[in-house]
C-alpha cells in the first residue's frame, strides 16, 4: 500500500464553485487544446465572465465559443480551428472586436514553458525570415499592446530578434505567457488535486505549470493511493492545483483517451453557432444556458439523440499495457 | 479549380486522391516526418502503411513514431488519441515540436498551406493584408515551426490561382525566402529538397544545397495523368519554368487506392476546398 497523502485538504468542488471562486473578469486563461475542459468552459459562459484573454497554442472550439459568447475579447494563439468561414468569428477578428496576437503551436508552448520555468524570455528559430517580424504585424492595431505594458509604463515588443552572445546566430525572443488561470479536463485526479492525464497532451502541462491558478475537471476522482502507486502519470501535483471538479463526460464533445472518442455528430451540430449569430444564440440557449450542469447536459444530449450516439463514442476496448510496468525498490 | 472529375474521364480516383498518394510517395527512406493537419495526415498515413513503413510519423500534439494497426483509419487530427495505440512515445508539444522539430530531428515536415509563392514560402493565416484581411484562415499551427526547423518541406496545396502567388499575402512559413542565401542570412538552416504536391502536378525547387545557391525558384517537375503543361501554366501567375526531363507521375496503384480508401473511408480528408 502506498502511503496516504501527508495532509488532506479536499479541493473538490462543483464547476460553478470553481469558476465562481477562481475565474475573474479580465483574466488571461488557458482552456485546453487536447484535454479540453468543455464543461468548465461552458460554465464560464453561464457565469458571463467578460474581457477574458484566451491563450493556447491552438485555441480550439471551446476557446472560440468563449469569444462567440462575448466572454473573451482577445487571444494569443497559433490556430483557431475551423470556426472562421465568413462567420461571426471572422467578422470579429476583422473589425477588432476580437483582438489577437498570432503565434504558432511551438512558440505558444515555449512561452508557457518560459513562464513555468521563471525565464524572462525564450529563444526560438521559428518566425525568422517571416512576416511575423514586420513592423506592421508587431504594431497591429488589433494586437495586444495594452497587455504588454512594462512596470515603467512603456510597451514591450511582441517579439524581438537578437544575435546570440555566444555564437552570433540570429534568434527570435518570445515573452513568457503566464495565465491567471489554466484549466484542463483529465482522466483522473484525487481530491488533493494530483492530476493524471495521458494521451497527446499538446501544450497543457506547460500551461498548467505556468498559471497562477489551476482548475481541473476529471472523468474520475480516485483515491490518493491510485495516484501514488503510479506517479509517473501525474502532470501536476496537488500543491499547484486550486480546484478539482468531478465531471464525467466533462471533455465531451472532445475525446478523452481511454474513456470516449471525439463526437463527430455533435461537432457537426456544434459548428452551427459559428455560421451566424442566430445559430450561436440557439446553440448557447440549448446547450450552455439550458443545461446548467454537465449531468444536465448529458441528460439533454441523450434526450435529443437517444442513447445510441453517446454510447457510440464510449471506449469499449481500452488499451491496457501488455506488460504492466513494475516499480519499487525492495 | 480546373479538372474536377466531372469534365475529366473517370479514372477511378479524384485529383485529391492523386495528390495525397503523390505526397505519400515523396517521403524518403528512413525519414522522420512531422505530419500536419488535413491531407498530410492522410498522405503520411498512406506512406507509413505502404511506401515507408520504417518512417517515423510524428504529430504536433505528442504522438511520436505512430504505427497504425490493421483497419485503423488515418488520424482525424494531429491530436487524435487513437495514436496512443501503436506509438513509440506519446508526450506533448514541447517534445514533438521542440525536441523533435526545433531540435533539428525532423528530416521532413509535411504540411498543407493556403498559399505558396515562387520561392516556396507558405501562407497559412490570411488573405489580404495583415491590417485589412479579406479572410482569416484557421492559423499556422506548427506550420511556421516546420518551415523554420525541419530538414525539408513537403507541402500540399491545391493548384488554384488564388493559392499560387508571386509573393504570398503573408509569409507565415519560411521556404527559400527571397532566394539564394536568404535562409542563412535570416538565421535559418538550409532546407531541402523541398517539394509542393498539388492536385494536378508536382513542383520542385531550383537549388541543390538547401537554398544557398541556384535560383531557388519553383519549377514544374511532374504532371498527373491527363494534365498538360499549359493547364498548369494557365493557373500559375508567373513565368513558370518546366523541367527539361518533365515526368508523367504514375497514376495510383490499386494498392495505393485501396489503402487510401481504407484509411479515409468517409472521405473526410478528400473534400475539395475544405483545407
Amino acid at each position: 500500500m502506498a502511503p496516504s497523502a501527508r495532509r488532506s485538504r479536499s479541493k473538490l468542488m462543483t464547476e460553478a464553485e470553481a469558476v465562481e471562486r477562481f475565474v475573474h473578469d479580465g483574466d488571461t486563461i488557458y482552456c485546453g487544446f487536447t484535454v479540453v475542459p468543455y464543461g468548465l468552459t461552458f460554465e464560464i459562459i453561464r457565469q458571463n465572465r467578460r474581457r477574458l484573454n484566451v491563450v493556447g497554442s491552438s485555441n480550439v472550439f471551446s476557446a472560440m465559443l468563449l469569444a462567440l459568447a462575448g466572454c473573451a475579447d482577445r487571444m494569443e494563439t497559433g490556430y483557431v480551428g475551423g470556426t472562421l468561414t465568413n462567420g461571426p468569428i471572422n467578422e470579429m477578428m476583422k473589425d477588432g472586436r476580437l483582438r489577437f496576437e498570432d503565434y504558432s503551436n511551438l512558440t505558444m508552448t515555449l512561452r508557457f514553458m518560459a513562464a513555468a520555468l521563471g525565464m524572462p524570455f525564450v529563444p526560438t528559430n521559428s518566425f525568422l525570415g517571416t512576416d511575423y517580424l514586420t513592423q506592421e504585424v508587431l504594431e497591429h492595431e488589433h494586437g495586444l499592446a495594452s497587455d504588454r505594458i512594462r512596470p515603467d509604463g512603456s510597451v514591450a515588443p511582441k517579439l524581438a530578434v537578437m544575435e546570440s552572445p555566444f555564437t552570433g546566430e540570429k534568434t527570435v525572443l518570445l515573452s513568457p505567457c503566464r495565465p491567471n488561470v489554466a484549466m484542463i479536463h483529465c482522466q483522473r485526479a484525487d481530491e488533493d488535486g494530483n492530476v493524471q492525464a495521458w494521451g497527446p497532451l499538446a501544450d497543457s502541462k506547460w500551461a498548467l505549470w505556468a498559471a497562477d491558478i489551476v482548475i481541473v475537471s476529471a472523468e474520475e476522482i480516485v483515491p490518493s493511493s491510485v495516484i501514488r502507486t503510479d506517479p509517473g502519470r501525474t502532470v501536476i501535483p496537488g500543491f499547484r492545483v486550486s480546484a478539482v471538479v468531478e465531471n464525467p463526460l466533462g471533455g465531451h464533445p472532445g475525446p478523452v483517451s481511454g474513456y470516449y472518442y471525439r463526437d463527430k455528430h455533435f461537432f457537426a451540430l456544434a459548428g452551427q453557432p459559428f455560421k451566424d449569430w442566430d445559430s450561436a444564440t440557439e446553440f448557447f440557449d440549448k446547450w450552455v444556458y439550458g443545461a446548467p450542469t454537465r449531468a444536465e447536459y448529458v441528460r439533454k444530449y441523450r434526450d435529443a439523440f437517444g442513447d445510441e450516439l453517446m454510447d457510440d463514442i464510449m471506449v469499449k476496448n481500452p488499451i491496457v499495457p501488455e506488460q504492466p510496468a513494475k516499480s519499487g525498490w525492495r | 479549380m480546373a479538372p474536377a472529375t466531372g469534365d475529366a474521364p473517370d479514372r477511378g480516383y479524384d485529383p485529391i486522391d492523386m495528390q495525397c498518394i503523390a505526397a505519400a510517395r515523396e517521403v524518403a527512406a528512413n525519414e522522420t516526418v512531422i505530419v500536419g493537419m488535413g491531407p498530410p495526415l492522410l498522405a503520411g498515413s498512406v506512406a507509413k502503411k505502404i511506401h515507408r513503413p520504417e518512417m517515423a510519423f510524428v504529430t504536433e500534439a505528442g504522438p511520436i513514431d505512430w504505427t497504425p494497426s490493421d483497419g485503423v483509419p488515418a488520424p482525424n487530427t494531429i491530436a487524435d488519441p487513437a495514436m496512443t495505440e501503436g506509438s513509440a512515445m506519446v508526450t506533448d508539444m514541447l517534445d514533438a515540436l521542440g525536441l523533435f522539430v526545433m531540435g533539428g530531428r525532423a528530416s521532413a515536415a509535411m504540411f498543407q498551406a493556403a498559399q505558396i509563392d515562387r520561392l516556396g514560402n507558405l501562407n497559412t493565416i490570411l488573405v489580404g493584408t495583415y491590417a485589412n484581411p479579406v479572410r482569416r484562415f484557421p492559423g499556422t499551427g506548427g506550420n511556421a515551426d516546420g518551415g523554420a526547423s525541419a530538414g525539408r518541406m513537403i507541402s500540399t496545396v491545391p493548384l488554384e490561382s488564388r493559392r499560387f502567388r508571386e509573393r504570398v499575402d503573408f509569409r507565415t512559413t519560411a521556404g527559400y525566402l527571397e532566394g539564394p542565401g536568404a535562409r542563412e542570412a535570416a538565421g535559418l538552416r538550409p532546407q531541402g529538397p523541398n517539394v509542393c504536391v498539388t492536385t494536378m502536378c508536382i513542383f520542385r525547387f531550383d537549388t541543390t544545397d538547401g537554398g544557398r545557391t541556384g535560383s531557388c525558384e519553383m519549377y514544374l517537375d511532374g504532371l498527373f495523368d491527363g494534365v498538360s503543361v499549359e493547364d498548369v501554366k494557365a493557373i500559375v501567375p508567373w513565368d513558370l519554368q518546366v523541367a527539361s526531363d518533365l515526368v508523367l507521375v504514375p497514376p495510383p496503384t490499386s494498392e495505393e487506392l485501396e489503402t487510401i480508401n481504407e484509411l479515409d473511408a468517409e472521405r473526410v480528408y478528400r473534400v475539395p476546398g475544405r483545407y
